[in-house]
């Protein structure tokens, strides 16, 4: 299943680098950037979620239950966040007669990998010193269809949870003066897509520990919180 | 150290309490896992793999192929389960198909290019109907688990009791143990398969042929290293034993009535893709393989304007001692022929050309133009042709 | 351009972590040479990676690698090829000295399909200049594994029988076009040292 590497090596790089409190990073566009109208409709984009179960020797089992669960969680939360100001989404359909619409979506994965590489893992790119100006191009304007949409969101999140005999060993292993047992934790990141431009305005990484289980609603609300922060919502933004 | 001893027992009760049951029943037609189980974490991850392969480049698209490959594994498995099976047909130059555990089989060009009649091709398809059926993801999956926690479990008795060494016997034990899994179950496959097989009234005796084919294939190739690999075939391959595996199959077919091959079926139904799957074969760079399938194909005696073209192009490639020489006959030969591609001619030129017969080569590069006018190399070719007309 | 580049980058970081990045710098616009062997004229501020002395080459991107990247090779000789591979069972394409136009391009192309671009197909060969050398210009169309379809245009002269190339694939979705005059300057410009 070698086809599962890359979301593998992703998982694994976010929690090599990243702490594994609550932590996020935030990269703005640096082009010319309207903040956000109050009545703005932004298109949610299908989120990418899986949920898997951290097993005692480290082998992670997905959990289509869990998965299912925190993808309407993380769904309503987040319509929730958005409606509170004004904002109205409306869910992507995907419609399979345009082509278009899968080479933007590919795209924006190729973009988003190489925007987390070189900001959020820091690898030096000089050519773009002190610019954030990637884009998906004018080509966004086909993802609008009916919608009226203003801007697009998309969602990428990843979640390990350990079972009791990981944690066992985690403690076990700690009290002995080992360590660098994982017990699981969650990382997810966003983008905003102008839907004019296709400039990616707002892109930000979290990974989160404990109190924040997106398999719960209260886990979710404060994911979601740490997810959109930095979101610009309104003139100035956040 | 205490605690760790300690924490060994805790852990090893606790991998033992959740040691996965690898027994598990074949699955039934309609049917789809409880969503609360690690099936379903298997099928939910293939669901996602099928809906990015959907929109792939690798995705054979024809209409007329797609349904013919479907036809004979719903022959195989039988109208019921096919139901439950979506195929896709993936352009990749390589002897394989898998199936996943929610139904997708990926069915690959390079083994439709040499399978040579349709009951070779099912005896594949009812193999790896069996994976599914017989739910054998699900049992590797499980098997891969426990051996990862007993693996665990070993090393960390071994680290407890300051034996560095016998760490990495644990993991080397743990991994065999899954790939020798793997083997028990493809030996299952086959078996199974082709009980399929023989049951939809094909000819049993062509699985062994397959095979015996594949090894021909491979003792002709490039490359001394594949050679060696596939005569030893380790306790880590998870095939079984080659030649244990054609003998398997022989016995199992000599006690049969012959059945159906249909291979003018086959022929017509995989001739429209020929010359793609060859150009696709040669990227891999294994002239000793490409050129041994391509004189197969020719023995059939049929499109032997792609074939030998295909195999003028091998041996261009190739480059080796009067390879040019042979190449250039080829190409004259393929052109000869109805089938021969347009670009026979420009490789025919090119040959002439390289030769010096500066006259000839203008002759077929002339060909060339007329059958493709919209050729994308077009100007390059004028410009030879307009240069050195002056000096002819 | 090896051949892990269309699998996604994310499994090379560790690796580059691992390794300093100090000879990761900036080309500005202006006179760029390479190895000695090729010198072009660049309008844009480019990334430009180490060279890789296995395949002669050198790899220059604006956006990052899977969003463009032009590719630079001088003085390849024959037998030699353009990318590499671990799996020593694998045999790869090899330049040759007495190739013609379209093997050239051929082996650039099928060059990138070992790379793991898919449906590599070529869309136009034409003749043209490496300074003074005869050349060949073409453009071609792929995409990588999940389907994301690119475009590209090469320019690759056989100069005193070994191979002198610059490489460019983007996105056809913006990528490509975005930079697309900025690279045919560069082809234009390009002269042979």
């Amino acid at each position: 299943m070698s086809f599962l590497s890359f979301r593998a090596c992703c998982a694994a790089l976010l929690l090599a680098f990243l702490s594994a409190c609550v932590s996020t990073q935030t990269v703005s566009t640096t082009n010319d950037f309207d903040a956000i109208r109050a009545d703005a409709v932004v298109l949610l984009m299908e989120p990418d979620v899986q949920l898997s179960l951290l097993g005692a020797s480290g082998m992670r089992e997905v959990r289509a239950d869990w998965t299912q669960t925190g993808k309407a969680n993380v769904l309503a939360e987040i319509e929730k966040y958005l409606g509170a100001d004004g904002h109205q989404l409306v869910e992507h359909v995907l419609n399979p007669e345009n082509p278009r619409e899968h080479q933007l979506i590919k795209l924006h994965e190729a973009v988003g990998t190489t925007l987390l590489y070189h900001r959020i893992f820091r690898q030096p790119l000089p050519s773009k010193k002190d610019k954030n100006d990637w884009s998906l191009g004018p080509g966004v304007q086909t993802l609008v269809g009916e919608t009226q949409a203003d801007y697009a969101l998309f969602l990428y999140a990843r979640g390990a949870y350990a079972t009791a005999g990981r944690q066992v060993l985690a403690i076990g292993l700690a009290l002995a003066g080992g360590g660098g047992v994982g017990t699981g934790d969650q990382q997810a990141f966003a983008s905003l897509v102008d839907l004019k431009t296709g400039d990616i305005v707002w892109f930000n990484v979290a990974t989160t520990g404990q109190g924040t289980d997106m398999r719960k609603p209260e886990g979710s609300t404060k994911l979601v919180k740490a997810i959109l922060k930095g979101f610009p919502l309104s003139e100035g933004g956040k | 150290m205490r605690t760790l001893l300690k924490l060994c027992c805790g852990v090893g009760a606790l991998a033992l309490a959740s040691c996965a049951s690898t027994d598990v029943a074949p699955i039934e037609t309609g049917a789809s896992p409880d969503v609360t189980t690690d099936e379903a974490g298997l099928w939910q991850q293939m669901d996602k793999y099928e809906q990015a392969l959907r929109t792939s480049a690798l995705l054979e698209r024809d209409p007329a192929l797609n349904a013919y490959v479907r036809g004979i594994v719903c022959d195989v498995a039988g109208t019921d389960y096919c139901e439950d099976l979506r195929i896709y047909v993936v352009n990749r130059p390589y002897f394989n198909a898998t199936m996943a555990p929610n139904g997708l089989m990926e069915v690959w060009t390079g083994l439709l290019l040499r399978a040579e009649n349709e009951a070779q091709l099912a005896f594949v398809l009812g193999h790896e109907f069996t994976h599914y059926k017989n739910r054998h993801s699900l049992k590797n999956w499980r098997k891969a688990k426990n051996a990862a926690n007993a693996s665990l479990l070993v090393s960390i008795g071994a680290a407890a009791a300051g034996a560095g060494g016998a760490s990495e016997l644990g993991s080397l034990l743990a991994l065999s143990a899954l790939y020798g899994y793997g083997r028990d179950l493809e030996r299952e496959a086959d078996m199974e398969g082709f009980a399929y097989v023989t049951a939809a009234g094909y000819d049993g005796s062509q699985a062994a042929v397959l095979w015996q084919n594949l090894v021909a294939e491979v003792q002709a190739s490039q490359s001394k290293r594949k050679k060696r690999r596939f005569a030893r075939s380790s306790i880590f391959s998870s095939h079984p034993l080659t030649k244990e595996r054609i003998a398997t199959l022989q016995g199992l077919a000599a006690d049969l009535s012959p059945g159906k091959r249909n291979e003018q079926d086959y022929i017509g139904a995989t001739a429209p893709f020929l010359a793609q799957w060859l150009d696709d074969d040669l990227v891999r760079r294994d002239f000793g393989e490409n050129l041994f399938l391509i004189n197969k194909l020719i023995e059939r005696g049929d499109m032997l304007g792609t074939l030998f073209y295909a195999k003028a192009e091998a041996l261009r490639l190739r480059r080796g001692e009067g390879d040019m020489v042979k190449a250039e006959a080829a190409y004259l030969k393929a052109t000869k022929f109805s089938d021969a591609p347009a670009k026979a001619w420009r490789a025919l030129g090119d040959a002439l050309r390289r030769k010096g017969d500066t006259s000839g080569a203008i002759t077929a590069y002339q060909i060339y133009l007329e059958l493709n006018p919209a050729a994308v190399d077009r100007l390059v070719v004028e410009n030879f042709i307009k240069t050195h007309a002056l000096e002819g | 351009m090896n051949s892990n580049f269309f699998r996604p980058i994310f499994c090379a970081l560790a690796l580059a972590i691992a390794t300093a990045c100090t000879s990761i710098s900036a080309v500005a616009p202006g006179p760029f040479v390479f190895d000695k062997a090729i010198g072009v004229e660049v309008g844009k501020t480019w990334t430009s990676y180490p060279r890789t002395s296995r395949t002669k080459s050198q790899r220059l991107t604006i956006d990052g690698l899977p969003l463009g990247e032009m590719l630079f090779s001088a003085k390849l000789k024959s037998g030699q090829a353009l990318i590499y591979t671990t799996d020593r069972e694998k045999i790869l394409p090899v330049f040759r000295d007495d190739m013609l136009p379209g093997e050239l391009a051929e082996f650039v192309l099928d060059s990138l399909s070992y790379s793991g671009m898919q449906q590599t197909k070529l869309t136009e060969l034409r003749p043209d200049r490496f300074g003074v050398d005869e050349a060949v210009r073409f453009t071609f169309s792929g995409a990588s594994a999940n389907g994301l379809k690119y475009s590209g245009v090469s320019k690759v002269a056989v100069i005193n029988d070994t191979l002198y190339l610059i490489l460019f694939y983007a996105p056809s979705e913006y990528y490509y076009g975005l930079h697309e005059q900025e690279v045919q300057n560069i082809l234009d410009s390009a002269e042979v040292l």
